[in-house]
């Protein structure tokens, strides 16, 4: 089992749920949902397990998926709603098409972020929309699961518009919806994200020593080239001696004190939302700004004299 | 001195961005699942940016402490060359170390790693120790050493250099010092290439006619007339010199990889030159394309040796083709004693110009030597009939313009020599007994 693996069965629990809790609630029309939704995960799956790896591909895959999500809901709305149905299911489908960022090696922090957002965003959307069949203006069936999707939105952002005005609002369909197994299967998500986040590496994403030498595979003199008998003494000493990769024995690693600062930055977050929702999220803006300009500062320091430095 | 600053790697401003992106997204939710994502990877990103930055602040090469040693100041290019480098450092400091010492392109490093990524803990010491294997002669810089101090995540990244830079002159297989110590050519002694022969000294010869390269000086007005002017010929005992001229020009392309023309006249001008100083010549060097690159004027001694392996090592096949004439003359311009000068060239081309620089070369006092490989066995036979008549059909015009030309020579009162490449040890004594009968018969 590779860490792509471990990964995936991480991750995939959180937008599956919210898909079947949505295709649970469109009646005659799940079974076509179902297909669409099971067709776009299996490309998102191919794809996260190395399948398919040409970008084009990729790239005509995604567009051809989110075009068919356009096309159908248009259609369904000149020719009648059977067409609604396939539209459903590649909505809930969509977070899939872009989980191969957190299995795939060499992705990008910032991509890998952003697919877990939007999967945690489409699966919300989703189980809000799929929760209040108030919001389908009468319809049903997927017909009224795209409405209350679009709904959900429309008064989100109204809410927000209002929120921003200065106006007090109560119209936020997003802002306090909480299903406890979504959450528990989004924190498990969360810690697939942290499997390559976490990882020991350099800059340029190579593996920095962090276990002993035996478990990492250690550099071998077995295979020195005969041109090394020209050498003298001192010179064959010198590179026999030479230092192999350290790791670090004994002290805490370098990075436990980042950890330990995001965990107590969310536990704060988590408790003050608890209290005070709105407190949260200033504190939280306050903070993201805070600590991006002390990141800018830092980056933008100019070189000072060594006396400077002293001081 | 200076201390380097701290720089977001890509994967530290891809973080950051897209922590900053995903807080937008959760904004416009107001979900508390969708901002604690945002929250933890920008609080991550920054604690571990700033402690990184707290870590290292101040690193600069007053840190270190450094050596470089066991390395290889001259290395044959078909050998290998060592390094090693101790650094220090000084400060009670732990963090993540890159240590690099970069080497040119051309080195292969063969054993032992030039770069090493490790843990490190201050005060304490790391070892770089490598071998390399050239590709190319010449002279090149190794260094300065670079210490990348990294943060765990991939982050963020801080760099110092320590000024250790170090110079490997990679020379020909055959150093002029080890062609000069062997005694392969049992022809010759040392000093027999000494005959009385023209040249400028006090004790007078016989008269000559006058020609333009000669010194007014020496004209002899009493015996010239309207029509023709004559000059004093003295005899002197003296060495003559030996010269080697090296073509580096263009054609010194052809042959294989690691066995071009070029290679193969730079371990003849080794050899030659060594033979040179065995027999106690004074023995010289002068680097020529279309222009003079390097000249090492003749004499004698170990300290010679070293320039003139110098001289070979840096010698570099240059864009334009080989001008004989050109070199003539300039060797004749350069010389202050009737010497050999040997002529080492790929190819025997183009002849411009040619017979007046001989006759000015040969009215000096000096004589002329071409040596130049056989086009044909720049390149290894293939193996097969239909293969062997293709490759030569195919060097057919090259080798019938390179006869041409070297036939030119000839006329020109040159000795031409053709050798299967790489010299053999009979060639340069061969050459050396031409030098002598020519030395004796003038």
């Amino acid at each position: 089992v590779t860490d792509r693996y471990v990964v995936l069965a991480l991750v995939y629990p959180a937008p599956l749920y919210a898909a079947g809790v949505a295709l649970a609630t469109l009646g005659g029309s799940a079974a076509v949902a179902a297909a669409a939704f099971v067709a776009v995960a299996a490309f998102g799956t191919v794809v996260a397990l190395g399948g398919i790896d040409d970008a084009t591909l990729l790239a005509v895959g995604r567009g051809g998926v989110l075009i068919s999500l356009l096309g159908t809901v248009v259609v369904g709305i000149r020719f009648g709603s059977a067409w609604f149905a396939p539209a459903a299911g590649l909505l809930l489908g969509v977070p899939f098409l872009w989980l191969d960022r957190l299995a795939r090696e060499g992705a990008s922090p910032a991509g890998r972020v952003l697919a877990l957002q939007l999967t945690f965003l489409v699966g919300l959307i989703a189980l809000v929309a799929a929760g209040s069949p108030s919001l389908a203006g009468g319809r049903t069936g997927a017909e009224g699961f795209l409405r209350a999707c679009g709904e959900v939105v429309l008064l989100q952002l109204r809410g927000l518009t209002s929120l921003l005005a200065g106006h007090a609002t109560s119209a936020l369909p997003l802002a306090a919806r909480y299903d406890p197994v979504f959450v528990a299967l989004a924190a498990l998500a969360m810690l697939g994200w942290l499997v390559d986040a976490l990882a020991i590496r350099t800059g340029r994403g190579e593996s920095l020593p962090w276990a002993p030498p035996h478990l990492v595979g250690a550099p071998s003199d077995a295979d020195l080239p005969p041109e090394l008998a020209t050498l003298r003494p001192g010179q064959l000493a010198a590179l026999a001696s030479r230092t192999r990769p350290e790791i670090p024995y004994g002290v805490v690693p370098a990075g436990f004190g980042a950890l330990v600062a995001a965990a107590a930055a969310l536990g704060l977050l988590v408790v003050v939302a608890g209290i005070a929702g709105p407190y949260a999220v200033a504190g939280l803006v306050v903070g993201a700004a805070v600590a991006t300009g002390a990141v800018v500062a830092v980056l933008s320091r100019r070189l000072k004299p060594v006396g400077d430095l002293a001081g | 001195m200076e201390s380097s600053r701290v720089v977001l790697t890509p994967l530290g401003s891809s973080a950051l961005g897209g922590g900053l992106v995903a807080l937008l997204i959760g904004l416009l939710t107001l979900n508390l699942l969708l901002l604690v994502l945002p929250a933890a990877v920008i609080a991550f990103t920054a604690v571990e940016v700033l402690a990184f930055d707290r870590r290292t602040r101040g690193l600069r090469p007053e840190w270190f402490r450094w050596q470089r040693s066991e390395n290889s100041a001259e290395v044959p290019i078909d050998g290998v060359g060592s390094m090693a480098i101790d650094v220090e450092i000084r400060e009670p400091r732990a963090f993540y170390a890159e240590v690099f010492d970069p080497q040119p392109g051309s080195f292969e490093v063969v054993a032992g790693d030039p770069r090493l990524l490790t843990w490190w803990t201050g005060p304490g010491v790391v070892r770089l120790a490598y071998v390399y294997r050239p590709r190319e002669r010449g002279t090149f810089r190794v260094g300065p050493t670079v210490v990348v101090a990294h943060d765990s995540f991939g982050l963020a990244s801080r760099t110092t250099k320590l000024e250790d830079r170090w110079e490997v002159t990679v020379v020909p297989p055959l150093s002029v010092a080890e062609a000069a110590a062997t005694r392969p050519y049992a022809s010759q002694g040392p000093g027999e290439l000494a005959r009385r022969r023209p040249g400028r000294s006090s004790e007078f010869r016989s008269l000559r006619e006058y020609d333009l390269a000669d010194d007014a000086r020496e004209i002899v007005w009493r015996r010239s007339t309207a029509d023709r002017l004559y000059v004093r010929q003295h005899e002197t005992e003296a060495h003559p010199e030996i010269l080697v001229v090296l073509d580096t020009g263009r054609d010194g392309r052809l042959g294989m990889p690691g066995k071009e023309g070029l290679e193969c006249g730079v371990l003849a001008a080794a050899m030659i030159a060594g033979e040179g100083l065995r027999r106690s010549e004074s023995t010289g060097l002068l680097v020529f394309d279309d222009r003079p690159r390097e000249y090492v004027p003749p004499s004698r001694g170990a300290e010679t040796a070293d320039r003139l392996t110098a001289a070979l090592a840096r010698a570099r096949l240059a864009p334009v083709g080989f001008d004989p004439a050109g070199a003539i003359v300039e060797a004749v311009q350069r010389l202050r004693a009737p010497a050999a000068i040997v002529l080492v060239t790929t190819l025997p081309s183009p002849t411009a110009g040619l017979r007046p620089a001989v006759g000015a070369l040969r009215a000096k006092g000096h004589a002329l030597f071409l040596l130049a490989p056989e086009v044909r066995a720049l390149y290894p036979a293939p193996g097969d009939a239909l293969a062997d008549r293709a490759l030569a059909f195919a060097l057919e015009p090259v080798r019938s313009a390179a006869s041409r030309c070297a036939e030119v020579f000839r006329e020109a009162g040159t000795e031409v020599a053709f050798y299967d490449p790489p010299i053999a040890p009979d060639h340069v004594g061969t050459l050396f007994e031409r030098i002598a009968l020519e030395a004796g018969g003038a």
